[in-house]
């Protein structure tokens, strides 16, 4: 048989470990991946006032369970997501509502694990934003600002540095440092701060360079003191973080009791970002997103409140979107995170329709929504392959739980999605692993690439004959480890020097470096000496030079002058 | 047309632009670091030959020079001797313990021109060269600057204290002293001496 669901065990958030419970899933060799599909499960007992034509969904009766503690004596295996098991023999059953075998003693042979699959490097005109459910990302003590009566696991402070490495390892190694990623069941902003302080600190080491992610997150109303946030590289100019819907409400339909309807309110990211050295940016937003779980959504007490809760979460979250494309139809907008919903409408409440503007139809579902949004938004999961749909594992079937919604003009430039397979498909065992990435989370994380806007043209010309330029001498400071002076520019020319004038430091010394550069162009380091207007026949502009170099040798350049943009 | 070939490189020198022999007296209030220990930092570099001769320099008793502590890039003599700096990116740095004044005399020799100009800058650091100490330039931390620039002239520039009130330094030029003219009148003697040499080799 192939593995479609890796070895459950049973998780030690102290501890973050987990021991394996000899149970996972499969199907014969060659049947196909079995995925969710639209509907209520045929297994659910149908809410009073179903309409007629919800669709109901067959729960995949191809996926096997294998009980590992079926028997007495029974050997665990620990297998990944399409894995192979062979010489498995046991005691066949159908319980409950799936066929399982409890495995003979010392029978059945895994082959074949793989290991986590790393999202692509973006290329030079790529940027690239990541949604991460990273499941109770605790810390070692409570949060003191979490909402009245929440709580969280206070996590052995040993493990709690292996998880955040593990994570590190996860970001660096699987995502390939996103400039953006959102973050859901995040503890709080010190939490996140010290993953960011991780990941920066773990690639400054490997790489030399530093990614610089900055923690940005705003604490809701989740009892569990689960969170949404943002990691934010140094490419990305952030302009605001704001937290949406936290005061919004919901009244229970059954009890009357009145609670906040978004536990984990939206967070709204504006950013802008361009290509290294261009002043050409884009702005875009994000929107980080936890909806409401699928968790007794069939419960005969519970489940009313529970589909009420998605449906007014996802209208919520699809006005948000709509009143922000109303005001301003060119905010690029990116709504990312776990919808716990499904591309597809579940019969129950449809989520994600909803949040695109394409609702299901009232009569093919039990809560149904009006339009909301137009024009419709794009949900990527649909842009990709068939067979990589899906960002968690059920008892076998796979699904799509992590969305990625863009409006039109986000869409213009969307370049691809990618899947990184690196939960998922995982054992619990690996969990306790901070060597390895993988099963960090139950959830696979999904990045999407999006294309930088060209930089401008290069427009510039050497206009060092038409000017004289004088020095001063340099002289060195001890403390500074600089050579500070001051170049004089004077236009010897007829004509008016148009600005933006560069004083570009060419042919410095090896070794030397100019440290008050603006930035480097054609012929080399430079310092805008003049940003606006012109320089007139006769006028002149002093420019400060700071160059970090050796005591022992004063440092050596040819002044260039340039008017226009590198 | 002998006279003139004799006289052209005299007038020449006559001609140098006015620096080529300008003083300063420059004063220093160490009295608010009275006590601390630190380092005195001279530095010269630039692009056209002169030279920078630090003379006559005297502090109050409660001044305490520290000739182990000298570190010098190119300079000549240790104060408080005459100390000569070339523009050659020269550094003199000297260790003390301050007391409540300095003061020394400040000679440029050179011949201007090109376009790069020389700069001397007048620091005090304090004992671990972490910062600066007198001055409220936080950049550079100089407490004083020279900048001769290739025209000929002289910008003596002495930085505000590091409240941002009047510098601690006083600066002031001065008309130099008849010896001092004896190296310019030596220069002009030799260079005619070379000249007749030159001619009379021709011959």
């Amino acid at each position: 048989m192939t593995v479609t669901g890796p070895t459950e065990g049973t998780v030690d958030e102290v501890h973050a470990t987990a021991t394996s419970n000899g149970v996972f899933y499969g199907v014969i060799s060659g049947t196909p991946k079995p995925f969710r599909e639209p509907g209520i499960a045929l297994t659910d007992t149908l809410p009073p006032g179903t309409p007629a034509d919800v669709p109901r969904w067959d729960t995949n009766p191809e996926v096997i369970e294998i009980y590992g503690p079926g028997q007495l004596g029974a050997t665990f295996l620990n297998a990944t997501a399409g894995a192979t098991v062979t010489g498995l023999s046991g005691v066949m059953s159908y319980f409950p509502s799936m066929y399982e075998i409890l495995p003979d003693s010392n029978t059945g042979t895994v082959s074949g694990n793989v290991t986590y699959t790393a999202v692509p490097l973006p290329s030079g005109n790529e940027f690239t934003i990541a949604s991460t459910n990273l499941e109770h990302f605790y810390n070692t003590t409570q949060d003191p600002n979490g909402p009245p009566g929440a709580s969280s696991t206070n996590v052995d402070p040993t493990a709690f540095a292996g998880r955040v490495s593990k994570l590190s390892l996860g970001i660096r190694y699987v995502l390939n440092l996103p400039d953006v990623i959102g973050v859901e069941e995040m503890l709080n902003l010190s939490t996140l701060q010290t993953v960011a302080a991780q990941i920066n600190s773990d690639a400054q080491a490997e790489t030399g360079v530093n990614p610089g992610y900055t923690a940005y997150l705003v604490e809701g109303n989740d009892i569990s003191n689960i969170n949404v946030g943002f990691l934010v590289k140094n490419t990305v100019t952030v302009v605001d973080v704001t937290q949406y819907g936290k005061d919004d409400t919901i009244t229970n339909p059954t009890t009357g009791s009145v609670s906040p309807l978004n536990d984990r309110p939206p967070l709204v990211l504006r950013a802008q970002i361009a290509r290294p050295g261009s002043n050409n940016s884009t702005a875009f937003t994000v929107i980080a997103n936890h909806l409401r779980s699928l968790d007794d959504i069939d419960d005969p007490t519970s489940g009313p409140f529970v589909r009420l809760k998605r449906k007014l979460q996802a209208e919520y979250l699809a006005n948000l979107i709509q009143a922000r494309q109303a005001a301003d139809p060119d905010e690029k907008i990116v709504a990312i995170g776990d919808f716990n919903a499904y591309q597809f409408n579940d019969g129950y409440v449809d989520s994600v329709g909803t949040v695109l503007g394409t609702p299901a139809p009232a009569n093919q579902v039990v809560l149904s929504s009006n339009q909301l949004v137009n024009p419709i938004l794009t949900a990527l999961v649909n842009r990709e392959d068939a067979s990589q749909r899906y960002s968690y594992s059920f008892s076998g079937t796979v699904e799509e739980l992590d969305q990625f919604v863009l409006n039109d003009p986000a869409m213009s430039i969307l370049s691809r999605f990618e899947p990184a397979r690196v939960n998922a498909d995982f054992p619990e065992s690996y969990r306790g692993d901070f060597t390895r990435p993988e099963r960090v989370s139950d959830h696979d994380w999904v990045v999407g690439y999006f294309t930088l806007p060209a930089a401008p043209a290069p427009s510039y010309v050497n206009v060092t004959p038409s000017v004289s330029i004088t020095a001063t001498g340099l002289s060195y400071n001890r403390v500074t480890k600089q050579y500070t002076g001051t170049l004089t520019i004077g236009n010897t020319g007829n004509a008016a020097l148009t600005a933006p004038l560069q004083l570009v430091i060419g042919n410095l010394t090896a070794g030397d470096v100019l440290a008050d550069a603006t930035g480097t162009g054609a012929a080399g380091p430079y310092i805008a000496a003049l940003a606006n207007g012109s320089l007139a026949p006769g006028a002149s502009v002093q420019v400060t030079l700071r160059i970090t170099g050796p005591q022992s040798a004063s440092p050596a350049f040819t002044p260039l002058v340039y008017s226009g943009t590198f | 047309m002998k006279f003139a070939r004799l006289f052209l490189p005299i007038l020449a020198l006559i001609a140098l632009p006015a620096w080529a022999d300008i003083a300063y007296q420059v004063t220093i209030d160490t009295s608010s670091v009275t006590g601390v220990s630190g380092f005195l930092d001279m530095e010269y570099n630039g692009g056209f030959p002169s030279t920078a001769s630090v003379s006559n320099f005297t502090a109050d008793p409660a001044t305490t020079l520290s000739p182990a502590g000298i570190t010098t890039q190119g300079a000549v003599g240790t104060l408080p001797g005459l100390v000569t700096m070339n523009n050659n990116n020269t550094d003199y740095d000297e260790g003390l313990t301050f007391g409540n004044s300095i003061s020394f005399g400040l000679d440029f020799q050179g011949t201007p021109g090109g376009t790069v100009g020389d700069v001397f800058t007048l620091s005090f650091f304090n004992s671990d060269f972490s910062g600066g100490l007198l001055t409220g330039n936080n950049n550079d931390f100089w407490l004083a600057q020279f900048e001769l620039d290739p025209q000929g002239n002289i910008t003596a520039d002495a930085y505000p204290n590091p409240s941002g009130g009047p510098s601690f330094a006083t600066i002031t030029e001065v008309t130099p002293e008849p010896g001092t003219y004896i190296p310019a009148i030596a220069s002009v003697l030799g260079l005619i001496a070379w000249q007749r040499k030159r001619l009379n080799s021709r011959r």
